[in-house]
């Protein structure tokens, strides 16, 4: 499994990339984001930063290459947000906001 | 989508904004994505944060833009004053103008609709109406022309819905069973006036003491709902 995959500490480049649910309904506030799930009365907030990991969850970047983007996004180096991007793709994947990428 | 975001190298970046790793997003593209205009404005780092709640069900219909219905208020009575009518000129042309006089009491003012002539008709209307409004904070012992200059603004304002007619300014909405603070419609306020105004009728010199106190009460009633 993809959270299986992530969680086991596996390095970033053997990941598949991220990838949305679909179905969401995004609404952006003020740089942060609200996602709704009609079918399950769910609403999930996530800030700046975590809005900016969903955003990249694209199905074409890896792990790594999220924290990249994050790190630039941000003027970081990139070891100072890895822990708080696998951090955040967990908490998508536990919340059912991330799919398997096809394929 | 954020690959509906994909954008082509060379096409809305420029040297002061260098691709991202994996030259898949800009800069820009995320951060307008995240509903920030300019990276100069920027975010500042923050530990990501996700929090998931469940909202009941009447809550997430409006977040998911299912209208939930509710009841709108009408919006309150409001006309256009004399004094907006005094500068009708402003407002719409001299025949529109002629058309909404044709529903007030001046296209009845004996004189005026039985001349002879389209066009003096016209003129004489409006004349009439012109000189209505000129003197509508008229001094003590004019009260009928106040009370005319109110009368007539209400009247126009009145007329200002029917078709082929100006549109009204955002916020009328008066009508003749519009309610009056002090109790009863408008429509009767209006009765009361055209009853004095054939008492008095245009250009009669004087009146008496009583009905001095009448025509301000009256116009006091046909003031209050013109707010506008």
């Amino acid at each position: 499994m993809h959270a299986d995959r992530l969680q086991t500490g596996m390095k970033s480049a053997e990941y598949m990339s991220p990838l949305r649910a679909n179905g969401l309904l995004e609404y952006g506030v003020g740089g942060e984001l609200v996602l709704c799930e009609p079918n399950v009365e769910q609403v999930h907030f996530l800030n700046a930063t975590a809005a900016a990991i969903w955003l990249l969850c694209d199905g074409r970047h890896t792990e790594a290459e999220i924290a990249a983007e994050l790190a630039a996004l941000f003027n970081l180096e990139v070891p100072s947000v890895e822990s708080d991007v696998r951090e955040t793709l967990v908490d998508f994947l536990r919340t059912g906001l991330l799919v398997a990428p096809p394929g | 989508m954020a690959g509906s975001e994909r954008e082509t190298p060379g096409r809305g970046t420029g040297p002061s904004e260098p691709k991202l790793g994996g030259n898949r997003f800009t800069r820009r593209a995320l951060l307008r994505r995240l509903g920030v205009a300019t990276a100069a404005v920027g975010l500042s780092y923050v530990k990501p944060s996700l929090l998931t709640m469940a909202v009941p069900k009447l809550y997430a219909n409006t977040i998911y833009g299912t209208p939930t219905p509710t009841p709108t208020p009408p919006p309150p009575p409001a006309g256009l004053t004399p004094g907006y009518w005094k500068n009708w000129r402003n407002q719409c042309t001299e025949a529109q103008f002629i058309g909404l006089l044709n529903s007030t009491f001046v296209a009845s003012i004996p004189g005026v609709a039985s001349a002879t002539g389209m066009i003096q008709t016209a003129d004489a209307i409006v004349e009439i109406a012109d000189d209505i409004f000129d003197d509508y904070k008229a001094k003590p012992g004019e009260e009928m022309t106040i009370l005319r200059a109110f009368l007539l603004a209400v009247q126009l304002t009145l007329a200002l819905v029917a078709p082929g007619l100006p549109d009204p300014p955002a916020g009328v909405n008066l009508s003749p069973s519009s309610p009056l603070p002090g109790g009863g419609t408008l429509g009767g306020a209006i009765a009361d006036a055209l009853a004095l105004e054939a008492k008095y009728p245009y250009s009669t010199p004087g009146v008496s003491s009583g009905d001095r106190n009448s025509a301000l009460s009256i116009k006091d009633r046909l003031a209050v709902l013109l707010t506008l």
